[in-house]
């Protein structure tokens, strides 16, 4: 999917040690260039200056939360497609269902294991392992 | 009469006698912030020294993070040169990949620890390391209040939907766990746990130096996790040393109070 491309990822976290230890997992896709957002109102406004093609967002989060943010994404033309994964400490089943109901394309529980991520994201980008 | 004993110099000399004593006054209250600035930056170093003995944690888990990543490098280089190969180089480069992950995880949280000035960012670390890194769903963290003899909630999270009051203080003298754990006289240490579920309730002890600071009260796993992995415990532990110490720092800080830097503090200071 990347054609030798770097692609971008922003990753949507107001917890710093949570989104560092996203940023971490991250790395390990060597085909990623990663840019972090406290919330969903900063996630909007680094929207705005760079085309993204792949976003990973927490839930629960001040002003502008991770449902309202892939809502606000899915009616943009510009985003209507690209892949949104959450990441959330929500387990149940119908916020599981809320989250891809609005659109997003994956849904994974905190805490985080880094295989786990680096696995779904290369499924959802088409990437080879390498 | 003389002179000196007219009304006017008698004025004179009762300003002066006012000004002087005034300025000496200024001068040793300058003095005591000075002292009690000096003690509160003695008690801030002590505590940073009684937090890592041995050195500083957050470089030694940033090196052995380093050291990790480069022997990750050669495992990816090599996995990728024998990629028929099922199992051996794969497997190991896996097991090498997730350990660097959680030692990642480990450094990441005693950085933040650290960084928390205020005793609401340490709080906020705490909560944010227990909840988002480890799986905890519902816990409690208490506060010691050493001269009223008791312990009182400083965090609540996982509130359950009809539930409105906050947790009640509890007396130290109480014979529960989290009572129990404000009288430890060191870290909590994983091998102190009896089971690595959350069926009873695991309290941790906030320690800094020989004093607890506070206690975290485990009551339950968000509902996708089940039970302790060996890393979640070293998180356990670094939070055990390393949340205390930053409260009792974030707690010291408040109360210092700023002295403007002056040429006669100076002098008071060097005799």
């Amino acid at each position: 999917m990347t054609d030798g491309r770097t692609l971008n990822a922003l990753v949507v976290e107001d917890s710093p040690p949570m989104r560092k230890m996203i940023v971490f997992a991250l790395s390990r896709v060597r085909e990623l260039s990663v840019v972090e957002a406290d919330d969903g109102v900063d996630a909007l406004r680094r929207i705005a200056s760079t085309k993204f093609d792949i976003i990973i967002t927490d839930i629960n989060m001040p002003i502008l939360d991770g449902l309202k943010l892939v809502k606000r994404l899915r009616a943009d033309e510009a985003y209507r497609n690209v892949p949104i994964i959450i990441i959330t400490t929500e387990g149940a089943e119908e916020d599981r269902q809320r989250a891809l109901a609005l659109g997003a394309n994956a849904y994974i529980t905190k805490p985080i294991q880094a295989p786990q991520v680096i696995q779904l994201v290369r499924e959802t980008l088409s990437l080879h392992e390498g | 009469m003389s002179g000196d004993d007219a009304p006017g110099s008698s004025l004179e000399a009762r300003t002066q006698a006012f000004l002087a004593e005034f300025f000496d006054r200024g001068q040793e209250l300058v003095r005591d912030l000075i002292e009690e600035n000096e003690v509160l930056r003695g008690r801030l170093k002590s505590l940073e020294t009684e937090r890592d003995p041995s050195g500083d944690l957050v470089a030694r888990l940033r090196q052995q993070v380093t050291e990790l990543e480069a022997e990750c490098e050669r495992m990816r280089s090599l996995a990728g040169s024998v990629e028929q190969e099922s199992g051996g180089y794969r497997q190991r480069l896996e097991e090498l990949e997730l350990a660097h992950y959680h030692l990642a995880a480990r450094q990441v949280s005693a950085e933040q620890l650290r960084r928390s000035a205020s005793l609401e960012e340490v709080i906020r670390s705490t909560t944010e390391i227990l909840l988002n890194l480890i799986g905890i769903g519902r816990f409690v963290v208490h506060g010691v209040d050493a001269e009223r003899a008791t312990l009182f909630p400083l965090r609540l999270e996982g509130r359950d939907r009809d539930e409105a009051s906050e947790p009640a203080e509890l007396p130290l003298s109480d014979s529960g766990p989290v009572a129990t754990a404000a009288k430890a006289t060191a870290r909590w240490h994983s091998r102190d746990l009896s089971s690595r579920t959350l069926s009873s309730t695991l309290a941790i002890p906030l320690v800094s130096g020989d004093r607890v600071m506070g206690v975290v009260e485990l009551v339950r796993f968000l509902p996708q996790k089940m039970d302790f992995t060996d890393d979640d415990l070293a998180l356990l532990e670094l939070i055990s040393s390393e949340s205390g110490a930053a409260m009792d720092a974030a707690w010291t800080r408040a109360h210092a109070r700023d002295v403007a830097f002056s040429r006669a503090g100076v002098e008071v200071l060097l005799g």
